[in-house]
């Protein structure tokens, strides 16, 4: 059964060669001797090449160890070359050690995995901070006591009490009349000109990105992005076997420089940013900027998609408008949601698009999924009707404000010095860059999650070339005391290991 | 009318098929005026749809959940193990942590096509088949293989064999059930047949079943993927038509090899399902309401399936023949060579108030002009009987 590489496949459990004895009381931490273990029994040819490891989580539970140490282990051991791991298959022995057999063949159902799927180790990794008591940093989630609860209770019943059994049929694919009518409103108050007939509704602002890719991008063909950039474009790119430049931003948002040389260049089919509180970093493209891309993309006919999720999350400096409403000639397609801003276990996002494009993205977006569900469209409807989301908006951004500064705060007091950050004007998200005389963010993190702390590695969000030392904070989702103690262990986290790695340096090799 | 979008057919490539496409919707905009009959829709009566049930489940969710229910989350476990159960109830051999909740088998289907199939590549799918099932084959530009259909016992499992072994497709697809658009169900002896040679000849075959659950003849029975024992048939289920379609709420069986990556192509796409929606269906199956809202559904539409028989035995009987469905929404009339069901629609509409789905629009490969699929769950008995009867007119008088 090919799905099921197993051939040759030593059983790691049961083989009597393997002994793992753990020193639970020593000073060796347990995920450096398991690293020890697992390289002798490689070298000395007890795992061959092509042996599968058991899961992480099975052999935590198998050792009685904890998932985090043979996590850990198993990332250090691929990247020193050790071990591969293949998405949805496993972990296997990659060492070649003159031993008898070969790496585990691809079987013919699976997609070929290798190179569509960079190493996920990090993401992984991450996956680690969702346990109770850490405070995790990471996710992109606003905070849930902010939620409308109670507005959308209403809503749903008032909606069912009005439109009966017609808000659970299949909408139609471009989505619920009047919901697309309240769009135009909404995007006509932020600057955009268009009609109710430009308006896709989404499942989220995820899908609407990835319709765009799937209208606009076949496999194999580039597009570009900001380097860093959303961590779900790179998810797109990945699945739909397409290729991203990242193109270096500066204080003003993507470099137009390298931009334009990379339009020369390589004729890419697509630009994607995040013009106002971009993910990760925060920042924001003045206005220049944005009438600037704008005639580069007209001029090199290369359409912008915006992702403009965190538009309204502004709680200092001037407003500026969206590029779709900078834009006259319907080279922007313009991407959002009321996830963020409202409700995101509802899902409901949209795309504005012209004409051509227009068409092809509701093919696609029947292909997909028919249409997303009408009774959750109603809802967000009549949640607009009545303003809940202005006033959703205006709470939030003030309770932002508010974490924000504190978060600054916290992050003076206690980061290191060296650390580097621009203060973010609107948006859920910290972007730090951490000296370079320390722990990068990947190693900080084995540390940092042990005392109850957790964010977002910044290489996540990079198509290439990642900074190792930068970290994502999301602040937005935290209370300020939560704050307050997450900084308080990450700095004192990063000064034990910095202190460790300089004790390290200044031993003499021997 | 919501469900024209959903049931128009449509292919990306030739230019041809978009004209239809739109004079069809324009036809089917007709078609939903108050005065038409439509055999044409392809849901379950909203009036049996179990709307109160459902809101009720939403707000003890609401209650019980607050902002839990309407944050980013990951799959809701409670509904996974509730399905879990299910599958395992018909025979199927899987764990809880295999089944993936989606938005329903249409995205289902897009997963799995986008996980085994690149444009180019060799697909089998069945001869007249759902437009969704093309989107994801045709429409991404597979090199399909057509299997024909019997209309007493399903999938030709013969030429599913020889074209397994000839041309080794990336991808099939089959709808095992009440199939959409002919009501035949695959016997028993051919599930098992297409489980194994999935496994003998390493297909990936996509049962893509929303209709089991529409049962008012018969014994149930055991889906194909209960017969796999290779892991190479893909279960996709669907909340769609046992409850309601507008939650886009489904399921996937998957094997456990795979998981890790349907995830990761799941969230690329659109992250996940409603939490509050996944939270409310399951409120709703584990009060233990959907076993008698489907006894109700099925037993009235039992009843309008067999007016509809009667009817067209009574007005057509003669010139034409017809499936028997033992559930699900549908009949499949094939009418004498001399029909044109496309070039009859238009005078169908305007004249007669009668309204059908071409044949020849779920046709892979074109032909099937003399055919149409009949919906027989929108209306009362009454109704039904005076739509078969108007359209007899219309082919009476084209003869
Ligand atoms: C920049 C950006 N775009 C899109 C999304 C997707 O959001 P949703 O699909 O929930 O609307 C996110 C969520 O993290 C995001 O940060
Ligand atoms: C055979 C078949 N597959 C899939 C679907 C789509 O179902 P869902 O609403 O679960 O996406 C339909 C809907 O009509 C169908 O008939």
């Amino acid at each position: 059964m090919v799905l099921n590489p197993s051939q040759g496949v030593v059983d790691l459990f049961t083989s009597p060669n393997i002994q793992f004895s753990l020193d639970r009381e020593g000073e060796e931490p347990i995920y450096r001797q398991l690293i020890r273990h697992i390289k002798t029994q490689i070298d000395s040819g007890v795992l061959p090449t092509g042996t599968r490891l058991p899961a992480s989580r099975d052999l935590a539970q198998h050792l009685n160890i904890s998932r985090i140490s043979v996590v850990n282990a198993y990332a250090e051991l691929r990247a020193e070359g050790y071990l591969s791991a293949h998405a949805g298959r496993g972990t296997f022995v990659a060492k070649d050690n003159g031993g008898s057999s070969s790496p585990p063949e691809k079987s013919p159902t699976q997609p070929d995995l290798t190179n569509a799927t960079p190493d996920r180790s990090l993401r992984e990794m991450m996956r680690l901070a969702r346990q109770p008591g850490i405070i995790n940093f990471g996710p992109g989630a606003p905070p849930i006591e902010l939620l409308p609860t109670q507005f959308l209770k209403e809503a749903i019943n008032a909606v069912i009490d009005r439109d009966g059994a017609k808000a659970l049929g299949y909408e139609m694919t471009e989505g619920y009349g009047p919901l697309r009518t309240a769009v135009r409103d909404y995007v006509t108050a932020l600057g955009i000109q268009c009609s109710a007939s430009d308006v896709l509704i989404t499942g989220g602002t995820q899908q609407a990105l990835d319709l765009v890719i799937q209208a606009l991008v076949s496999e194999g063909e580039t597009i570009v992005t900001e380097a860093p950039t959303y961590i779900g474009m790179i998810d797109i790119i990945q699945t739909r076997r397409i290729q991203a430049q990242g193109v270096a931003t500066d204080e003003e948002g993507i470099r137009l420089d390298h931009l334009e040389n990379y339009l020369i260049e390589h004729a890419p089919k697509l630009i994607y940013v995040m013009p106002t509180y971009q993910n990760p970093t925060g920042m924001v493209m003045p206005l220049h900027r944005r009438r600037q891309l704008i005639n580069l993309a007209v001029e090199y006919n290369t359409p912008i998609l915006e992702d403009a999720v965190y538009h309204e999350f502004r709680f200092e400096g001037d407003s500026i408008p969206p590029l779709k409403a900078l834009d006259e000639s319907g080279i922007v397609i313009h991407a959002s949601g009321f996830t963020k801003m409202l409700l995101p276990g509802i899902r409901i996002g949209y795309l504005i698009a012209n004409g051509t494009h227009y068409n092809r993205l509701v093919r696609v977006k029947q292909a997909a999924d028919i249409s997303t569900p009408g009774l959750n469209q109603r809802t967000i409807h009549w949640m607009l009707e009545r303003g809940v989301m202005a006033q959703q908006l205006e709470r939030n951004n003030r309770e932002f404000k508010r974490r924000r500064d504190i978060a600054l705060a916290a992050a003076k007091k206690y980061l290191p010095a060296g650390t580097k950050w621009k203060t973010p004007e609107g948006g859920l998200y910290l972007w730090v860059t951490l000296p370079r005389n320390g722990p990068t963010a990947a190693e900080l993190y084995i540390s940092a999650i042990q005392v109850g702390v957790g964010y977002a590695i910044g290489n996540v969000f990079y198509p290439q070339n990642p900074d190792n030392f930068t970290i994502r904070l999301n602040y937005g989702a935290h209370r300020p005391a939560e704050i307050e103690e997450g900084f308080r262990r990450l700095g004192a986290t990063w000064r034990e290991l910095a202190a460790e790695y300089a004790e390290i340096e200044k031993s003499p090799l021997l | 009318m919501a469900t024209i979008e959903h049931i128009i057919p449509y292919r990306f490539s030739s230019e041809g098929q978009h004209l239809k496409r739109s004079v069809m919707r324009e036809l089917l905009k007709r078609a939903s005026e108050p005065d038409v009959i439509s055999l044409a829709g392809g849901l379950p009566d909203s009036d049996l749809l179990p709307t109160a049930a459902y809101q009720a489940c939403l707000n003890e969710v609401i209650a019980h959940e607050g902002g839990r229910a309407l944050q980013y989350r990951p799959q809701y476990e409670p509904l996974r193990a509730w399905i879990g159960g299910w599958m395992r109830g018909r025979g199927v051999d899987c764990d809880d942590d295999q089944v993936m909740i989606t938005n329903g088998n249409q995205q289902g289907l897009t997963i799995l096509s986008k996980l085994f199939l690149e444009p180019g590549e060799p697909a089998a799918i069945e001869a007249i088949t759902f437009t969704g099932v093309q989107q994801v084959t045709v429409g991404r530009d597979a090199h399909i293989h057509p299997i024909p259909v019997d209309l007493t016992t399903g999938a030709d499992t013969d030429a599913i064999e020889r074209i397994f072994a000839q041309y080794q497709p990336r991808l099939a697809v089959i709808i095992p059930d009440f199939h959409n658009p002919l009501g035949v169900s695959l016997t028993d002896e051919k599930r098992r047949l297409i489980a194994a040679m999935a496994g003998e000849y390493g297909v990936p075959v996509v049962e893509d079943d929303p209709y089991s659950a529409l049962r008012f003849y018969g014994e149930a029975l055991p889906p194909i993927r209960a017969y796999d024992r290779s892991d190479y048939v893909f279960y996709l289920g669907s909340f769609s038509k046992m409850l309601a379609p507008g939650l886009r709420l489904g399921w996937m069986i998957a094997p456990r090899e795979l998981v890790s990556r349907i995830t990761t192509i799941r969230e690329s796409i659109d992250l996940e399902s409603s939490a509050l929606t996944q939270r409310a269906v399951y409120q709703f199956v584990s009060n233990g309401q959907l076993e008698p809202h489907l006894a109700q559904m099925n037993a009235e539409n039992r009843v309008r399936c067999e007016a509809m028989l009667s009817a067209l035995d009574q007005h057509l009987g003669s010139i034409a023949h017809w499936t028997k469905p033992d559930g699900g929404l549908f009949v499949w009339l094939t009418l004498p060579e001399a029909i044109n069901t496309w070039d009859l629609l238009p005078r169908a509409i305007d004249e007669q108030r009668v309204a059908y789905i071409p044949g020849s629009a779920f046709s892979v490969s074109g032909g099937h002009h003399n055919t149409m699929r009949l919906n027989f769950s929108n209306g009362k008995p009454d109704l039904i009987v005076r739509g078969v009867a108007r359209l007899a007119d219309v082919i009476r008088a084209a003869l």
